[in-house]
């Protein structure tokens, strides 16, 4: 726990003038916001309003506003003798995100090591990370059937670093930290709805916080039983032949899972003197993912390419190199998966066949 | 902190050189002023914009900083390689880089040093022959293995037929098979073929081996029969990367982004 974290408390009657307060600040304010057909996703926020709290997680995460699954890296233009002129994309705009759920927290944080902690450094995730202060919602019981964020590393329903602020809803109160100068910054603008927070409080969401770990012990013996077997290379092929079996290879999970990062990069023109080059999210479950020139894909078969990527996420030897496993807890590939072999699902089935292989 | 150039610099095409009926060697001169300091072994990612961007091993050699040069094989479902084949002299392309680790030749002084290419890795290791032919009094033997699928599939032959006259290296060739190449009167056979005669001093031996991957096995059990210590074999393992600085993911290889 950082421990140049400030503690308040914030009254729940009084949280919409905190998010009216936070329009006065940046650029733009993202927030949870409910669409036409009562679905919540991070969105674009006028009035505060708008801004939901009590949600189940986004399907799409709020890293989007930070690694946008397409962006334009460069816009060309040729000149008369067809000498090319590039145009980098406009500067970002100074933003909050507020309503950040802890596994998508920690997603963020793996991303600012991916992409920033490892040479060469990602300018066009620098600029905006620069630009985003990152206001954590925890979550006072899971956000979803689906969450299994305590299985993970490090994770939970309450994030310990990560965050400029965050808060934790406590019963008519929220526990609120400040751990950064871009969190102080904000807290200024709140100075009237802040009161101190009493040391109680940090038990009250330590119980809190039990409760919700104490439902998700199942799958997280299932995660440590795969992680062991994967990182041994002890998984039969036999395994990965049903799980590719049952995968569509459509590419969802990782479309959406927050902590994937691989990008794929294309040019588009506009006419024959201008165009623009984007990268977009890209998955290793498809196919053509590795495609090379030659026609020649290396990962041709469903099943190879589920151990591929189960391998990325789950082996010791990723760890050792990205600081954490692949792998936040947020369900959302369990959301999402056709075929029923999301992340606990796969884990299941490759704990369930260490015990087969023992009896 | 080092920082990832997602902007090309524009270059011009200089010179085309057909090499075989598929592949050509470009010679891309910067147009911006700025010197492209690069060390053997690395690679660029070349852009024909509007059509895409890959990567390419830059086949000049270093002591050359104003011009780079590459190799690129056409493939018809390769939209890069297409693209750069229709262009000709005075057209520009974009260049980042240079990027890749290449290989420590620094390192290597004072030893024996074993060039090994298959195919279209020849333009990978060329850099890194012209940079020891430049300072050829720094190193011991060097001696390099190039084989083809037929005669004409050889890329280079101007530089290769000089080399096998020349004193500075050791040069042997060897083709799969001659084709319809009836006047060719060199070696027929696997590269692995070349090994058996070839006097090696092995533990003084660094190796440079890029090829296809179904090259490797082989000629990495032909260079520990000759005494080569595995630490002392240095490879090319590529894939398809599309960022160029090992973020993508495309390029990975078990484990290891770069």
């Amino acid at each position: 726990m950082n421990n140049n974290v400030e503690r308040f408390v914030l009254p729940a009657q009084r949280l919409a003038e905190a998010l009216q307060a936070l329009l006065e600040l940046p650029d733009q304010v993202i927030a949870p916001v409910q669409a036409a057909r009562g679905d919540v996703h991070f969105g674009v926020v006028d009035s505060a309003d708008q801004i939901q709290t009590n949600f189940g997680n986004t399907l799409v995460s709020p890293i989007e506003y930070l690694l946008p699954s397409q962006e334009v890296m460069f816009e060309y233009r040729l000149g008369p003798q067809g000498q090319p002129e590039f145009t980098p994309p406009a500067p970002p705009p100074e933003r909050i995100i507020f309503g950040i759920r802890p596994c998508d927290v920690a997603a963020i944080e793996y991303g600012d090591h991916f992409y920033l902690g490892r040479e060469p450094a990602d300018t066009l995730y620098a600029a905006r990370r620069q630009a985003t202060t990152l206001i954590a919602l925890a979550c006072a019981k899971p956000a979803n059937e689906t969450c299994f964020c305590s299985c993970c590393e490090g994770g939970g329903p309450v994030s310990e670093s990560g965050f400029d602020i965050q808060l934790t809803p406590l019963g008519d109160q929220y526990l609120v930290e400040v751990a950064t100068d871009k969190g102080r910054h904000v807290a200024q603008q709140w100075r009237g709805l802040l009161d101190a927070a009493a040391d109680e409080l940090l038990e009250v969401r330590e119980a809190q916080t039990r409760e919700v770990m104490e439902q998700q012990l199942e799958t997280k013996s299932n995660l440590a039983a795969a992680i062991r077997r994967i990182t041994a290379e002890k998984v039969s092929p036999e395994i990965w032949e049903s799980i590719g079996h049952d995968c569509y290879s459509c590419g969802g999970c990782s479309y959406l899972c927050p902590i994937c990062t691989c990008y794929d990069v294309v040019d588009v023109e506009y006419d024959d003197t201008s165009g623009v080059r984007i990268r977009r999210t890209d998955s290793c479950r498809l196919a053509g993912f590795v495609r090379e020139a030659t026609g020649h894909i290396p990962r041709p078969t469903a099943a190879s390419r589920a151990r591929w990527y189960a391998y990325h996420k789950l082996s010791y030897d990723y760890h050792e190199q990205y600081g954490r496993y692949g792998c936040v807890g947020c369900g959302r590939c369990v959301i999402t998966c056709l075929g029923q072999i999301d992340m606990p699902t796969v884990c299941a089935r490759v704990r369930q066949s260490e015990t087969e292989a023992a009896s | 902190m080092e920082q990832v150039d997602h902007i090309p610099r524009p270059a011009v095409i200089e010179d085309i050189r057909p090499e075989t009926p598929t592949e050509k060697t470009f010679t891309l001169r910067f147009t911006d002023g700025e010197p492209f300091n690069f060390q053997a072994g690395q690679f660029c990612m070349l852009s024909v914009l509007g059509k895409g961007e890959a990567p390419f091993c830059i086949a000049s050699s270093p002591a050359r900083t104003d011009a780079i040069k590459v190799t690129v094989r056409r493939y018809p479902g390769g939209e890069v390689t297409s693209a750069l084949h229709e262009l000709t002299k005075g057209d520009y392309v974009g260049i980042r880089g240079p990027r890749g680790n290449g290989f420590p030749l620094q390192d290597f002084v004072g030893r024996d040093i074993l060039v090994v290419a298959g195919g279209i890795g020849l333009p990978a290791v060329q850099a890194s022959l012209l940079y020891l032919l430049d300072h050829r009094s720094d190193y011991r033997n060097v001696t390099l293995l190039y084989g083809a699928r037929t005669p004409s599939d050889r890329v280079y032959k101007d530089d290769l037929a000089k080399w096998e006259q020349s004193p500075d290296i050791v040069c042997k060739q060897t083709v799969d098979m001659k084709g319809d190449d009836d006047s060719w009167e060199g070696h027929v056979g696997l590269i692995t073929t070349l090994f058996g005669p070839l006097e090696i001093d092995g533990p003084q031996t660094t190796a440079i081996i890029v090829g296809p991957a179904v090259m490797y096995p082989f000629v990495v059990a032909e260079c520990r029969q000759k005494g080569i210590a595995d630490e002392n074999m240095y490879f090319s393992l590529e894939r398809h990367m599309k960022c160029g600085v090992g973020k993508c993911g495309h390029q990975m290889w078990p484990l290891y982004y770069r």
